[in-house]
């Protein structure tokens, strides 16, 4: 307990997380383009935006899997370019693609992740069981993750991202493949964890899910921030309906119609 | 991708194709895609000639982890191969250079060839004939049953082809500019021919694998094939060299018919029968067993390919065998024992389970693990059998035969270079999202887990045999072996390039033996073996103990220090 609550301390008054002018480029081409961004404790973050707008790079910096960038990131008061790897004890990451050493079972990669974490075997083992059996897998715990479908992939990556108490997570389309009751499940479950005062970094294209649990929207459009506020402030500002609405509005696309209707016509062409 | 000669002569064909009720163009787009996807494996053959290297993108030095190659590279893939295989062929056409009975050399050439053949089916065709993801590719769209199958068949054909050529050409080349015209065909003959049998072969086996066996256990079985098949073509070759004794190759030589149940020995039987005109059963009967066999059984087995493709299946199925936490209780233990903190050991037991499922890694290092513990046996009896008095010359009380326990080390090499790959290395990501302190515990701990899990049992078998044959007197030795094998563990790591554990994508094709340093590496071997054997000869009394503590005292330096360097 003691432990926590100076994990709590070091971040009470300051953000999680802060980036000034974040700037990246592959091959002379920027991605990012400069982005500011401030989060603090108990914040779900709906982190939208086009395909290659670079959200997914800013997600990578932050977690050390990218390096070369200019500009400043901190997370929980560090520099992570100064800082060692002990600030990643506190991160728990969903990538995008359910990649993993698929020929362990689950009990063994969580145990191996749980481990990496920092957490002695017998706690890591203990809570991927509790976890697995939550998420109504305990059946399956020490079979081949290869084994396992989209939807049971996706619940052991949340699951080895949760394993170790994070403080601040990452989630790139973590509903991807759930049923529709795991993903009540899954959306009740990060209320609770902001509840906690754990900030939530939530991605995906999925806008009406983005709409209902962030408390907080960020979009980026080719590597800048172009929106940042509640759902209700956006809409006050661009006066649509949905966030989908504001999301083509504020990303400049309007032709969806068209490009459907050039598809369609292709579709038939014999 | 569909512009190869090959192809262009597969053209003239087309009728023969249609009237088998095969969709022509289907097949040809099918083939072209084969072809091309062959082209553009990387290989650990090419990795020889010094193609770019390509670092996991998990890297934590400097630049991105984000780019991926994705250009093919053209200019790595099969042909570089195709080279490295001539240059074998080469090699062995300076047998026929030496002179004497057609049957010598024609059966010593075929039996280099065809041994070279079989390891390149066992350690690369297999991944051709066992591969499985044509099912959700192809078999979803479509196309039809034959035309699949004539298109797969071609491919191996095809694939197989190119490897006999290239094998053969010098020797063949060698062949008509030394005996003619005729001499150099009957060998080429005699090569495709070969190369089918051996194809067939491997075929037939798998065929029986697969047939008897389902699910998990199949999947295993595959993996101790690879290890019998490789024990079972080590023991057929030392059969070969006896029966190819050169004293007995003099003017009025006579086979005896147990020496012509090898294949190899079949097609050189051909040579004396239409070269040297020696009509005698003897020769004709095995002449004729080697081009009916392969023919026959090439019917069958596509006749039987359906069946194959059916069975095949059984490989990517999803039931699923639980593992028990026996296992589990074993590495914990083992884990605590070699490793010194929570990280290494967190890795060990990783690595442990990594070693256990991987089966495609199990496909590829499997081999040379069966070929390690048979190949101490072979050198001992071989040296004995070459001296005078036969196997019985051996001295087992006092003499130092049993250095040959050096040989079990040399899959060392193997086993470091193939760490670094993974069919799931994408999980690789975890690496770097983790919070790792010190990144040298990943790899210490991998070649911990690679010892305990992997080597040593070996280690062990050979021993207890060799302590029988040799008495307890040897222990000391065997101790500064294990020392000394312990001790190339991470030597071989030191010298090699240091790609995070299973954090790169198996090169899906031949010869893994991965060049010159792993050459060297043997070779350092061979140094210590002969430290050895210098410390026994001259220092009988003390100089086992005084190898003993040098050899852990250099275990002691390898170990530590950084074994990961970034940049």
């Amino acid at each position: 307990m003691e432990a926590s609550q100076a994990r709590m301390a070091d971040t009470a008054g300051g953000p999680v997380l802060s980036i000034r002018d974040l700037r990246m480029k592959y091959d002379d081409r920027y991605v990012l383009n400069g982005i500011d961004l401030e989060a603090r404790e108990g914040q779900v973050i709906g982190y939208i935006g086009p395909n290659g707008a670079g959200k997914s790079t800013t997600i990578k910096i932050m977690l050390g899997l990218v390096r070369g960038y200019t500009g400043e990131v901190r997370l929980f008061g560090q520099d992570i370019a100064e800082a060692g790897p002990d600030y990643k004890r506190r991160i728990g990451y969903v990538p995008e693609t359910a990649e993993m050493y698929d020929n362990l079972t689950a009990r063994e990669y969580l145990t191996f992740t749980g481990e990496l974490y920092g957490l002695a075997p017998d706690l890591a083992e203990r809570k991927a069981r509790l976890l697995m059996e939550g998420f109504g897998l305990g059946h399956a715990i020490d079979s081949r993750i290869a084994s396992y479908s989209k939807g049971m992939k996706q619940k052991v990556l949340l699951s080895s991202c949760l394993l170790h108490d994070p403080d601040l997570i990452f989630l790139d389309e973590p509903l991807s493949g759930l049923d529709a009751n795991s993903v009540m499940v899954i959306k009740e479950l990060l209320d609770l964890l902001a509840g906690q005062g754990k900030t939530i970094f939530y991605s995906s294209h999925i806008m009406d899910v983005v709409e209902k649990i962030s408390s907080r929207i960020v979009l980026l459009s080719g590597g800048r921030v172009a929106a940042d506020g509640s759902f209700e402030e956006l809409r006050a500002r661009g006066g649509e309906k949905s966030l989908e609405e504001l999301f083509n509005q504020l990303t400049d696309f309007h032709e969806h119609q068209e490009i459907a209707q050039r598809l369609a016509d292709v579709v038939k062409e014999r | 991708m569909n512009d190869y000669r090959v192809l262009r002569a597969l053209d003239r064909a087309r009728f023969l194709f249609e009237r088998m009720g095969v969709d022509y163009p289907l097949m040809r787009r099918i083939l072209g895609l084969k072809l091309t996807l062959d082209g553009r494996r990387t290989t650990g053959a090419a990795a020889l000639f010094g193609s770019k290297s390509k670092s996991s993108s998990w890297s934590l030095g400097k630049g991105s982890g984000l780019k991926p190659k994705d250009q093919p590279d053209e200019g790595s893939g099969i042909g570089r191969t195709l080279f490295f295989y001539g240059l074998y062929g080469a090699l062995s056409s300076m047998f026929l250079l030496l002179g004497g009975p057609y049957m010598l050399q024609a059966g010593i050439v075929l039996s280099v060839l065809l041994f070279v053949m079989m390891t390149a089916m066992l350690s690369d065709f297999s991944s051709v004939m066992l591969d499985v993801r044509d099912k959700p590719i192809l078999h979803t769209k479509p196309v039809d049953g034959r035309t699949l199958g004539m298109a797969k068949a071609l491919h191996i054909l095809i694939y197989f082809t190119q490897f006999a050529l290239a094998l053969g050409i010098v020797p063949v080349a060698v062949g008509v500019f030394r005996y003619g015209a005729g001499f150099g065909l009957l060998l080429l003959l005699s090569l495709m021919l070969g190369g089918l049998l051996v194809a067939v072969f491997t075929a037939f086996v798998y065929l029986l694998v697969l047939k008897l066996f389902d699910g998990e256990t199949l999947k295993d079985m595959i993996n101790y094939v690879q290890i019998g098949m490789t024990i079972f073509m080590l023991v057929g070759y030392q059969i070969a060299i006896r029966a190819l004794d050169f004293s007995r190759f003099t003017g009025d030589f006579r086979a005896g018919w147990w020496e012509l149940a090898l294949p190899p020995l079949w097609y050189s039987a051909g040579f004396e029968w239409l070269l040297n005109g020696r009509g005698e059963p003897i020769y004709q009967v095995p002449a004729l067993l080697g081009l009916v066999v392969p023919l026959l059984g090439a019917f069958v087995f596509y006749k039987m390919m359906p069946g194959f493709e059916r069975s095949l299946e059984k490989l990517s199925g999803t039931v699923s065998r639980r593992r028990g936490s026996r296992v589990k209780r074993w590495n914990r233990m083992w884990a605590n024992l070699l490793c010194r903190n929570a990280e290494e050991r967190a890795f060990y037991v990783f690595a442990a389970s990594m070693l256990a499922g991987e089966r495609e890694f199990k496909l590829k290092v499997y081999p040379s693990l069966g070929f390690s513990l048979v190949v101490p046996f072979i050198f001992l009896f071989s040296f004995a059998a070459a001296g005078s008095g036969g196997l019985a010359s051996i001295d087992f009380a006092g003499g130092v035969a049993y250095l040959n326990v050096y040989a079990c080390a040399i899959m060392i090499p193997t086993l470091v270079l193939m760490m670094k790959y993974s069919g799931s290395f994408k999980g690789g990501w975890i690496y770097t999202s983790a919070p790792i302190r010190n990144i040298d515990a990943v790899y210490r701990a991998t070649l911990k887990a690679m010892f305990a899990r992997l080597f040593l049992p070996l280690f062990l078998v050979e021993s207890i045999v060799f302590v029988l044959l040799f008495g307890v007197r040897i222990v000391p030795d065997l101790l500064v072996m294990l020392a000394v094998s312990v001790l190339l563990l991470p030597l071989t790591l030191r010298m090699l390039e240091r790609e995070l554990p299973f954090s790169l994508p198996f090169p899906s094709s031949s010869d893994q033996s991965g060049g010159i340093k792993t050459i060297g590496i043997m070779m350092l071997l061979g140094v210590f073996a002969t430290l050895h054997y210098a410390a026994v000869a001259f220092m009988p009394a003390f100089g086992i103990w005084v190898l003993l503590a040098l050899a852990i005292g250099a275990n002691i330096w390898a170990w530590s220090g950084t074994l990961f360097k970034s940049d």
